[in-house]
């Protein structure tokens, strides 16, 4: 089966069918949703931040399987990391699928870097990357809203 | 109906068919193509594409103006496929019959032209949930311009238009009826016929606009025993080129009707001042129009007519009803989404693996030369009411063979195999 077509190896498989961190994560700071509308992929990523670091990421939705599984992979990649670590995780990832961009080298994408099977497949490219660039969506809500709390802050 | 008729046919001979489809021949990821996508474009013969080099390669002008040669055969042979298109689809004359580039922009022409003018606030357009969204977005905006209101007639757990729903919601306020013939998802044909007499009973004042883009490739369409208003066609999913569409309208509404583009070959006389309008058809084709793609066009109505579409429909039933009884024995994980019925529904079958996406079953079908869509076909309200997040679509033509049905079968069957997994679980 996967000899025939290399998308479905047995590592994207096993997150498809196995799926990590699905869900929401309660009082998160920022929930984004990610919508592929050509083909129905649809995504929500949310995101709480513990001092400057992601506490919990979950993903919930429907999507095909490299989409699921980037997202898995994509919770697994960046808990725990703070979120600058975490932008940079989403530079390495668009630059190994769409070879477009700036990679961390200190990046090992370890996983992920099965995600690189859609290279040569323009129309799965938004499928790989969705789950990563609604977590960059999610980062930046997170961290307007956070601005916004220390700006009142300030005035009070 | 017109759908129905029991009629001695002679079957298609789709081997001497596939022999006018070049395309066919083409190898795709090491197997030859198998095209299923039918319902999104079909094919195209020979005979039209021949058509199209000629035009280009002999017989190039500019239609209704020039005196020369050229472009009085150019003229000719635009008007011929009128002519042809009129025929095909039972219009009373082929002034009737205005060119666009396809069903959206027809259906756009309606809306705009004379929605903007008849549709007042308060007023009710009904649709059904099963409608493409180039028969439900136009009409949302002509809502949102004018203050009327939007009503969807409901569809059954076949995905049959539901007739009662249609006896209680289309009332005096409603003003326009914007229905689908043939559902580009689900396959199944509405009663337009049936609509048309309540429509005309409840709301006299109300036009009955019909989407034919999935039924004219596929059903033999008589409008006027339709009984309908307008009606909407695009020539690319009838072996026709892109880029041309036409709307078949009734002569007295079209009449009174304001232009839709501006500009030249749509007027009578211009002065610095103001302007006249051509008479129809010419009102409504402004600029010059894709003169090559409609005279190619009128190839493929000579192709269609040659076989007869009561014969097309009959090869449809039988490779839909074939597909349906095989991929239902062997692909238990599979869902449908309407009736078996082949009486009252054409060669477009939707479906679902379960649990896998309709994207991964595409692709590994791809793998094997086999062209099917997976999305939401351009109806994402009518997947709510499926309950799906996309679907696959399968969609046959008159080059389809049963063979390519059990091509379809043994690639599903390699989804399966691959998905084993997840398909065991329990429906998510």
């Amino acid at each position: 089966m996967s000899e025939q077509n290399p998308l479905y190896q047995d590592i994207i498989l096993d997150y498809y069918e196995f799926p990590r961190n699905r869900g929401r994560v309660d009082g998160a700071d920022a929930t984004c949703r990610g919508h592929n509308p050509s083909c129905g992929d649809d995504l929500t990523v949310s995101v709480k931040v513990v001092d400057g670091t992601i506490g919990s990421v979950m993903w919930d939705g429907h999507a095909c399987a490299i989409s699921e599984a980037s997202a898995s992979m994509m919770t697994e990649a960046v808990l725990d990391t703070p979120t600058e670590s975490a932008r940079a995780w989403v530079r390495t990832v668009r630059a190994a699928i769409t070879g477009r961009g700036e990679s961390d080298p200190a990046i090992d994408l370890g996983d992920a870097d099965a995600l690189r099977v859609v290279n040569n497949r323009p129309a799965r490219v938004k499928c790989a990357l969705l789950a990563w660039e609604t977590l960059d969506e999610a980062l930046t809500l997170a961290a307007a809203i956070e601005s916004r709390a220390h700006t009142a802050d300030g005035d009070a | 109906m017109t759908t129905t008729a029991v009629r001695a046919t002679h079957a298609l001979d789709v081997p001497a068919i596939r022999r006018d489809f070049p395309i066919l021949e083409t190898i795709i990821n090491g197997h030859r193509l198998v095209y299923l996508d039918n319902a999104a474009t079909s094919q195209k013969p020979r005979q039209m594409i021949d058509a199209l080099v000629a035009y280009y390669t002999s017989q190039n002008a500019n239609i209704h103006r020039a005196a020369h040669t050229l472009a009085a055969t150019a003229t000719e042979r635009y008007e011929a496929t009128r002519q042809k298109l009129a025929r095909f689809i039972g219009a009373p004359s082929p002034e009737e019959i205005i060119f666009t580039r396809n069903t959206t922009e027809a259906v756009n022409l309606v809306a705009s032209s004379w929605g903007l003018a008849n549709v007042h606030a308060g007023d009710a357009i009904v649709m059904t949930q099963a409608e493409h969204h180039s028969n439900l977005v136009p009409w949302q905006r002509v809502a949102e311009a004018t203050g009327a209101t939007l009503t969807y007639l409901p569809i059954d757990d076949g995905g049959m238009l539901d007739l009662n729903a249609a006896h209680a919601l289309i009332g005096p306020r409603t003003r326009v009826v914007a229905i689908t013939h043939m559902s580009n998802v689900l396959g199944t044909i509405a009663p337009i016929a049936e609509i048309v007499r309540i429509t005309r009973e409840k709301a006299p004042g109300a036009i009955v606009v019909v989407d034919g883009a999935q039924s004219a490739p596929h059903l033999p369409i008589d409008v006027a025993a339709l009984g309908c208003d307008f009606f909407a066609i695009s020539a690319h999913k009838m072996l026709g080129p892109t880029g041309v569409g036409a709307l078949w309208g009734r002569r007295d509404l079209l009449e009174a009707m304001p232009p839709f583009l501006s500009g030249g070959s749509m007027v009578g006389h211009v002065t610095f001042e103001s302007t006249t309008w051509a008479p129809i058809p010419q009102r409504f084709e402004a600029g010059t129009p894709n003169i090559a793609d409609v005279i190619a066009f009128g190839a493929s109505i000579d192709y269609l007519d040659a076989l007869g579409m009561d014969a097309v429909r009959h090869h449809e039933r039988e490779i839909t009803a074939y597909a349906l009884a095989t991929l239902r024995a062997r692909h238990p994980a599979l869902t449908f989404y309407a009736t078996d019925d082949t009486n009252v529904r054409g060669g477009v079958v939707a479906f679902n693996v379960r649990n896998v996406h309709p994207h991964d079953v595409s692709e590994l079908l791809d793998g094997r030369g086999i062209a099917i869509r997976a999305g939401q076909h351009c109806a994402h309200p009518l997947h709510t009411v499926l309950g799906a997040v996309a679907t696959c679509r399968a969609s046959f033509y008159i080059y389809n063979l049963s063979e390519e049905v059990d091509a379809l079968s043994e690639g599903l069957a390699e989804v399966e195999k691959v998905f084993a997994r997840a398909i065991a679980r329990p429906q998510a």
